[in-house]
């Protein structure tokens, strides 16, 4: 008993200093998120506007055409609806100046959730800023505190020391666009990650943030971000149809700022960097769309 | 519990270090004290659906060693088998019957007045209905006496490192282990640990990595065609393997650290050159079950070459559906079936020209090799598709390649093919040189070796395991 009382003490001993080593040296990785939310913490209570949704909000950068707004865009790529409640849930109270909360709401996003498709390690990367999971377990909590597991365990950083997931620009450099291309990500979007069985989970989720939201006195302003015509032309009309009529069913028991660029014949494909997000032009035009009937706005330039 | 589990980590050294403080005669009650727990973390109330089963095999054993009168011994067995297999067919059957009378009314015009039921499959049904079944077998045939002991019996039932996946032990094997007064043994102690920690790369690291891509392609076919589908069957080819053969060494793993042998469930399978000799590879606890209690009792091989095709044919078709209530199960069991007796049927053949050609005879496994994996994987493919017009889609589609985009599965990366790809191979060269005797189980008892087996291990799960716990495939059937 006492030789493997030693050999199981060598082991952890071994094994403690591995994880040790690993933790330092991911200690300084900045993942995505910690990019994106870094300010939060210390400016929370400066910012007046908040951009929030998913990688099609992320593209609005923060612009704005609102005199002395100071916006915050707390967008991530793939964010869900658990991630925009959790986020919302944690700094909305804390953000005392906000007044408008611009919310990127795709029509596919009423079926997805991102734990479901193999991309729980996000739901991890985020708990620092939301001290929420989606499957709060031990295990999870424990994944969501370590440096390394909070990388992804991203083995770039040891073998070349770069951290690749902190990398803003989600759009891969010298893109070259081809219909092939547009076809599969619009599947990937409203099929492929499109799962009807989460529909009725987010659609709570969405009323809870709306909730939320009132709750803190903050203005809500809705908007389903364009899309450019080859990615609506080979989403899958179905799901696409459905979650529409869902999300506008749960509209109307709210009186809440909506747009739905959707399919809007104002954006066309040259206001797009890739097939679904805004370049410079698109994200100015689009700001100004949404904030022309806002009664505080104040226009400083003309496009 | 989940093997794959923090529960189960602290689990496994409590109840063991219990089990070796404890004196010898209150065992029994630690460790069915645990395999009860252990499965009530699952879903407690049917632990009585295992109960039911224990009492009436515990007493069908008894009555069945006590009884001279032949025609009352086979009654009191009949007895337990339909307990067993009428508790199966509530649960896992019921709905799959109903559902084709069901299309089989509608086909006929009419409605069919038989509800569903709305319950949950028992986890590991099948497993611990075919060990007690063995058990009522075995002492009608008076190859085990009657235990008299219930604590013990049941504990023969619901061991929890074989309870809800197997192996499917016997009897003979088990019973007496569970007796017999077991020392601590630091070499035993050692073994086992290196099995649990090789289980354990093999569900996390590979199967659970490799069950991403194949879950994604099973569960979205009509998205997929060419390369994606390939990998997707390539994939799951290797994660049912890790995913099964992971869990049975676990399950030794833990048994052995006390003690209690459990019978060798897998022998690389994937290192055969046939069909038949793949079914003395896989699963060996369940084809033997089938060899002993239902092959052999149907004729086996006596009375002619066309019975015994037929009863190798019946012996497969059950074991499709002893895997799950579907038509693809069923299918899947015949196309087994059917390659194994083509394989006795050209066997004497293929011999000839084997040894008539020995120059040819390395190729000749080669080609033979290739020809038996091609068939287990593609067999696999009715196993896993979630149903019959997924399973052809994929036949329909698997050879479409699209050359543009060989690998064009959006969620995963190239590192995730590269990293999935290079565990697989090394698993294989590392199961063909133990297969072939090249690395011998002494070398890795240096305790210098023994140190780095186990540190490389624990590196590979830490900094590639994916943790998002995965429930082993073999629970649901």
């Amino acid at each position: 008993m006492k030789k493997l009382l030693k050999a199981l003490i060598l082991f952890f001993i071994f094994t403690g200093i591995i994880i040790f080593l690993l933790e330092k040296k991911y200690s300084a990785y900045q993942n995505t998120y910690d990019v994106i939310l870094k300010d939060l913490k210390i400016n929370a209570s400066l910012y007046t506007d908040i951009y929030i949704g998913n990688s099609h909000t992320m593209a609005l950068d923060t612009f704005t055409d609102k005199e002395q707004a100071r916006v915050i865009n707390l967008a991530t790529p793939g964010q869900d609806l658990f991630k925009t409640y959790s986020i919302l849930k944690k700094w909305l109270p804390l953000m005392k100046n906000v007044e408008y909360i611009y919310m990127g709401l795709d029509y596919e996003n009423i079926g997805q959730n991102l734990s479901f498709s193999g991309l729980d390690y996000e739901d991890r990367q985020l708990f620092k800023y939301t001290d929420t999971l989606y499957k709060y377990s031990l295990e999870n909590v424990m994944m969501a505190k370590s440096n390394f597991f909070r990388a992804n365990r991203d083995i770039n950083y040891i073998l070349w020391g770069k951290d690749f997931s902190g990398n803003k620009n989600f759009i891969p450099p010298g893109l070259i666009l081809n219909d092939e291309d547009c076809k599969k990500r619009a599947l990937e979007h409203s099929q492929i990650r499109y799962k009807p069985d989460l529909v009725e989970e987010n659609l709570k989720l969405l009323e809870n943030i709306f909730s939320l939201i009132e709750f803190n006195q903050k203005k809500l302003i809705l908007f389903v971000p364009p899309k450019r015509s080859c990615f609506i032309q080979n989403s899958l009309t179905k799901n696409i149809i459905f979650a529409k009529a869902k999300i506008y069913a749960v509209l109307k028991s709210h009186s809440i700022t909506f747009y739905d660029f959707y399919n809007d014949s104002n954006f066309n494909d040259t206001d797009f960097i890739d097939y679904d997000h805004l370049n410079k032009n698109g994200r100015i035009k689009l700001i100004e769309k949404i904030n022309y009937q806002l009664p505080e706005k104040k226009k400083t330039d003309t496009l | 519990m989940l093997f794959n589990s923090l529960s189960f980590l602290l689990f496994f050294p409590i109840v063991t270090v219990l089990y070796f403080l404890l004196p010898h005669h209150i065992r029994w009650f630690l460790l069915l004290a645990a395999s009860c727990f252990f499965y009530m973390f699952f879903k407690p109330v049917y632990i009585l659906i295992l109960f039911f089963t224990i009492i009436i095999d515990y007493y069908a054993g008894i009555f069945i060693e006590n009884e001279t009168n032949l025609k009352k011994r086979k009654q009191y067995l009949i007895l337990s088998i339909v307990a067993n297999v009428g508790v199966l067919a509530v649960f896992k059957y019921f709905n799959f019957i109903n559902s084709n009378i069901d299309g089989l009314a509608s086909f006929i015009g009419y409605k069919n007045p038989i509800p569903y039921l709305k319950i949950l499959l028992p986890i590991g049904l099948s497993f611990h209905t075919f060990q007690a079944m063995s058990y009522t077998i075995e002492v009608y045939r008076k190859n085990q006496k009657a235990e008299k002991h219930l604590g013990i019996y049941a504990l023969y039932v619901m061991y929890y490192p074989q309870l809800v996946a197997g192996p499917i032990e016997r009897p003979q094997n088990v019973l007496h282990q569970f007796k017999e007064k077991h020392y601590f043994d630091y070499d035993r102690t050692i073994d086992g640990l290196k099995l649990i920690i090789f289980g354990l790369f093999k569900k996390i690291v590979i199967a659970d990595r490799l069950a991403l891509c194949a879950n994604e392609v099973f569960n979205n076919v009509h998205y997929y065609k060419g390369g994606p589908l390939i990998l997707g069957v390539l994939f799951f080819t290797f994660q049912i393997y890790c995913d099964f053969s992971g869990y049975s060494d676990i399950a030794r793993g833990c048994s052995r650290v006390m003690g209690i042998e459990l019978m060798k469930n897998f022998n690389a399978p994937y290192l055969a050159t046939s069909i038949k000799e793949f079914w003395g590879r896989w699963h060996i606890s369940l084809s033997t079950w089938f060899r002993d209690y239902l092959y052999i009792p149907l004729g086996g091989n006596r009375n002619g070459k066309s019975k015994s095709y037929l009863n190798i044919f019946i012996v497969f078709l059950v074991s499709g559906l002893w895997h799950g209530a579907n038509w693809t199960f069923v299918i899947w069991g015949f196309l087994h079936g059917f390659f194994n007796v083509l394989g006795i049927v050209f066997n004497g053949m293929f011999s000839h020209i084997k040894k008539s050609m020995k120059f040819l005879s390395s190729t000749f496994s080669f080609f033979s090799w290739m020809f038996t994996f091609f068939i287990a994987a593609m067999a696999w493919v009715f196993f896993r598709a979630n149903n019959l017009d997924d399973a052809l889609y994929i036949f329909k589609n698997l050879y479409k390649i699209d050359r543009n985009h060989l690998v064009s599965i959006p969620i995963f990366s190239y590192f995730y093919y590269i990293s999935s790809i290079f565990f697989i191979a090394t698993l294989f060269i590392a199961e063909y040189l133990y297969d072939k005797n090249i690395i011998k189980k002494q070398m890795l008892e240096k305790p210098i070796w023994a140190f780095t087996y186990f540190g490389t291990l624990f590196i590979l799960i830490y900094v590639f395991g994916v943790f998002e716990k995965q429930s082993f495939i073999y629970f649901q059937f």
